[in-house]
């Protein structure tokens, strides 16, 4: 047992592996938030008017809003007017055409954390719309997504571009009044991703977004749209990874889903962005708002995600199911360490008739770790034959970990069938011990031990996505043993 | 609205203060004080109140409904007779409105050590046994807690002292009359059984009449070491009458409780039951069936708080809703820091027979202690097709098969409670409800 307690200090204390700030300069404007400030945003990205006014309504819809404490999290109060709210990698006059166009700085950056794009370009076929700070700043293999009619670039670009089905459906599925968070992204938010699939399109690769958060005291607010038209197919990936720091940065995305007949969008993450140190110092804060709406007959949306990162991580990735037959799916592995805190869960709203969802829910605390499951299963009056299945199993490492389950059902329909079923546990000194009696270490068998436990969501994910997923796992837990 | 109502609770307070009982102890003055004072900052509970999300309580909110300070004589004495008859095999305590009454009780054969009297006669012969186990704290994040310490007045108090075995179990029964109509009926049992005791409670609670009526009745249960405690709560109120009702147990090492809870009455009905084991060794059971029909809201929260290594819980519920009823569950289980090796295990499976039925359900966990086994599990869903079906193929029209499916999910949980004539008692309410022929049933078996 000394020497298992002696592992899991050393390599619990391990730092976090992609620590390290990029020198760009950078063309921000002063902290603090105001309609004066929002003006800037949207006159910086030359906005549409309808846009503004959309943004100012949230703004002052935001102002009205407290922020909410229902959440198991607990962090100290944020200051709102201490944040810089908009910041862009100064680039030469114009955005880049290709690659060899981008700021050689800035690839470094990507090449560090072992995502090189001319390498990712060649290799999986994926196109990348990275995002630096707030504007993205390359997009790959658009020219080949444009032949068959898909859209997917950066929110700006498609502002500028097909602002007629921005204004469509921006805020159709999060309104702006949404949430205390959503609202403030709704306001201010600088950049993110637009991605259209028309009618009867099976988007022949993955999509992919990196995240990345840069410059000192900057809010990211991300917006993420993604409309798949009848009878198209999109799977998206979304990975995050950030810079060391000691101050607190406060991420807010929003990402809206909409599916309309027949369609099918498959939404993956994994979110490795910095968790803070051993003692809990430092760490994003990422409060963010996704929702997905299954619009018509037969669309489904799958979220999976995989939650390494942050301080504090709060989001619940919901499906509005509203279409007959549209099914939801939730796959989440969230981890907490040291001093990480996570509330995350689903929402499945049952609105349509036959509709299906499945919940898989997996958390892992380590550490003084807080890791908290919140979902919600509603089956509304007319939904009939509803089913619903939800699993959330916790697995404990370590005696000052803590692991909440808080599972919400509201069923109105009797032909509804709705399933819940938990379990917590510990990693059992039985499986370590058979794993050491054969020659494994003991952070290899934890790491595979928890592999094993988050199997059933990692197949969910994109084969790279999977590999990626599992060593992230494997660096964040490494040695955790109970 | 509800502002009114809480100051004309104020007011109230304020006149009958000094006729409550023991109003000659300043402690019991003070802790009512203290609470009237949470139950005024807390106001009624809305549905920001994380515990009352789905219980709305503006219909006991909006009216004054006030404590009824005399006994009640007028009513129909062979009624209450005949309900004590109904459950043999058992002392009986007999409250009307809330009032004890010596006369219509049984309470010959129990042993000389043990005190069984109503709240009134504890303030005055065992206020310092009063003192030490009501528990007063519990009263400041309540409402309705908070409330019913402000006003407390009628009630039992039971001491079953160490290494006591009462065989026979000791029914409160709680009959509501024409008189508590518009009125409030405020109850506080301190139950308490000492090292190495054994006792059985039946809290039922009853009418004879089919007004509107409010009771709010907190019980506080103490169990010392080894002790055994079975608690059976029966709510089978007016259809017009609001119950709120708390049970709060506190466990020592090895010590035992069993809780079951069958609620089937009321109009609007909120029921918890929470239980802190203090320290290892401790076991509980929470058993619990609630059916509603009708416009009935019946809400039922637990909590079982393991403070200690080496306890245990298994947590049972089932609800059956039928009609416009509603019925919620919220089940906590909370494992401190240290409490390792606990065992819980929380199941909760609901019954919708009817579209406007609505089910809301929450199985909790907080786990704060990582060499655990906790588990639960929660379904909402409709009978087994299948087994309608095989009924169906043997002559049996849907609607009695129906009927017998539902019984039988019901009879699962009854079956949990040992004492016979309660058990007898929760079936025929059963049969009663869903309208089976026994005897039919057996000829077709024959």
């Amino acid at each position: 047992m000394t020497k298992e307690a002696h592992d899991i200090s050393s390599l619990l204390s391990q730092e976090y592996k992609h620590g390290f700030v990029t020198d760009v300069e950078v063309d921000t404007i002063p902290a603090g938030l105001s309609e004066d400030v929002i003006r800037i945003i949207s006159a910086k990205k030359n906005e549409p008017e309808f846009l503004l006014e959309w943004r100012l309504k949230a703004y002052r819809h935001w102002l009205t809003m407290v922020e909410p404490t229902w959440s198991s999290v607990r962090y100290p109060k944020i200051d709102f007017q201490n944040i810089v709210y908009y910041s862009a990698p100064k680039l030469d006059k114009d955005r880049p055409k290709s690659l060899d166009e981008v700021d050689p700085e800035l690839l470094r950056t990507y090449e560090k954390l072992g995502i090189p794009l001319k390498e990712q370009e060649m290799l999986a076929g994926v196109a990348v719309d990275a995002v630096f700070d707030s504007v993205s700043v390359a997009t790959t293999f658009k020219a080949k997504l444009a032949e068959q009619g898909i859209i997917f670039c950066s929110f700006s670009e498609a502002v500028q571009e097909h602002p007629e089905l921005i204004k469509k459906y921006l805020g159709s599925v999060v309104p702006h009044t949404d949430n205390f968070y959503a609202a403030l992204n709704s306001a201010v938010f600088s950049d993110g991703s637009f991605c259209y699939i028309p009618k009867g399109v099976r988007c022949p690769m993955d999509l992919s977004t990196y995240f990345r958060i840069n410059a000192a005291s900057t809010g990211q607010f991300e917006r993420t749209l993604v409309v798949a038209d009848e009878g198209s197919y999109v799977s998206y990936l979304e990975g995050c990874t950030a810079p060391m720091r000691d101050e607190n940065q406060l991420h807010a995305a929003v990402v809206e889903l909409v599916a309309l007949e027949d369609a099918e969008i498959k939404y993956s993450t994994v979110q490795n962005w910095y968790p803070g140190d051993k003692d809990g110092k430092g760490g994003i804060y990422n409060f963010v708002t996704k929702r997905g709406a299954c619009r018509g007959n037969n669309a489904k949306i799958s979220w999976t995600q995989v939650e390494t990162g942050s301080a504090i991580t709060w989001k619940y990735p919901s499906v509005i199911l509203q279409g007959d037959n549209s099914v939801g799916e939730f796959y989440s592995v969230a981890l907490t360490n040291n001093y990480q805190q996570a509330d995350t869960g689903t929402k499945m709203y049952h609105i349509g008739k036959n509709t299906r969802s499945t919940i898989i829910s997996k958390g892992i605390s380590a550490g003084h770790g807080h890791n908290a499951y919140r979902g919600l299963v509603k089956v509304l009056k007319n939904a009939r034959n509803a089913r619903n299945y939800t699993q959330c199993d916790s697995l404990l490492i370590g005696d000052q970990c803590a692991a909440h389950t808080f599972p919400y059902i509201e069923v109105k329909n009797t032909s509804a069938q709705v399933e819940h079923e938990a379990t917590t546990s510990k990693i059992g000194e039985d499986q370590l011990f058979y794993c050491l009696q054969r020659g494994i270490n003991t952070e290899d068998a934890v790491s595979m031990i928890v592999n094993g436990f988050c199997k059933q969501v990692f197949k969910e994910l994109p084969m790279e996505f999977a590999v990626e997923a599992q060593k992230l796992l494997g660096v964040s837990l490494e040695g955790s043993v109970g | 609205m509800s502002i009114v109502t809480v100051e004309s609770y104020i007011n109230e307070h304020k006149d009958i203060k000094n006729k409550l009982a023991g109003s000659q102890h300043n402690w019991l003055q003070a802790a009512r004080d203290n609470a009237l004072q949470s139950f005024a900052k807390l106001g009624y509970p809305d549905k920001k109140v994380e515990n009352w999300k789905y219980t709305r309580v503006t219909p006991i909110a909006k009216q004054h409904l006030p404590i009824l300070l005399t006994h009640s004589e007028h009513y129909e004495k062979n009624k209450v007779v005949s309900l004590v008859k109904a459950m043999p095999d058992c002392h009986c305590m007999v409250f009307i409105n809330g009032y004890f009454s010596t006369e219509l009780s049984l309470l010959s054969g129990l042993p000389d050590n043990v005190i069984v009297c109503d709240f009134l006669t504890a303030t005055e012969q065992h206020s310092e046994l009063l003192k030490k186990h009501l528990q007063q704290d519990a009263a400041t994040s309540d409402s309705f807690l908070a409330f019913n310490t402000a006003f407390m007045h009628c009630g039992a108090f039971i001491h079953v002292p160490a290494n006591t075995q009462i065989e026979k179990p000791i029914q409160l029964l709680f009959i509501c009359t024409p008189e508590a109509n518009t009125h409030t009926i405020n109850l506080r049992n301190v139950l308490i059984a000492e090292t190495q005791s054994k006792v059985n409670f039946i809290e039922n609670y009853l009418a004879i009449t089919d007004d509107s009526y409010f009771v709010n009745t907190v019980s506080n249960l103490i169990l010392e070491q080894n002790a055994h405690l079975t608690h059976i709560k029966l709510q089978n109120e007016s259809r017009q009458a609001f119950h709120i009702g708390t049970v709060n147990a506190q466990q020592a090492a090895d010590s035992h409780f069993h809780s079951h809870s069958f609620a089937r009455g009321g109009a609007l009905v909120r029921s918890d039951t929470n239980t802190s084991l203090n320290a290892a060794g401790a076991h509980c059971t929470m058993n619990g069936l609630f059916i509603a029909q009708g416009k009935q809201h019946i809400d039922h929260h637990t909590c079982i708080e393991h403070k200690h290594s080496h306890c245990s819980s298994r947590e049972y519920y089932r609800g059956i809703l039928a009609e416009q009823a509603h019925g919620v569950f919220n089940g906590r289980v909370v494992v401190a820091k240290d409490a390792q090796k606990t065992d819980a295990v929380q199941e909760n499976k609901n019954l919708l027979l009817s579209d406007s039925a609505e089910i809301d359900t929450k199985p909790q966990l907080e786990i704060y202690a990582d060499d655990v086994k906790c588990a639960h599990g929660a379904t909402v869903g409709q009978l087994d097709k299948r087994a309608l079906f095989y009924l169906q193929a043997r002559g049996i029209n849907i609607e009695q098969a129906t009927k017998i499916l539902t019984y039988a999910f019901a009879k699962e949980i009854i079956e949990r409670i040992d004492f016979a004539p309660v058990r007898e008692q929760c079936e025929n309410l059963l049969l009663d409800t869903y309208k089976i022929d026994t005897t039919q049933e057996e000829t077709h078996e024959s």
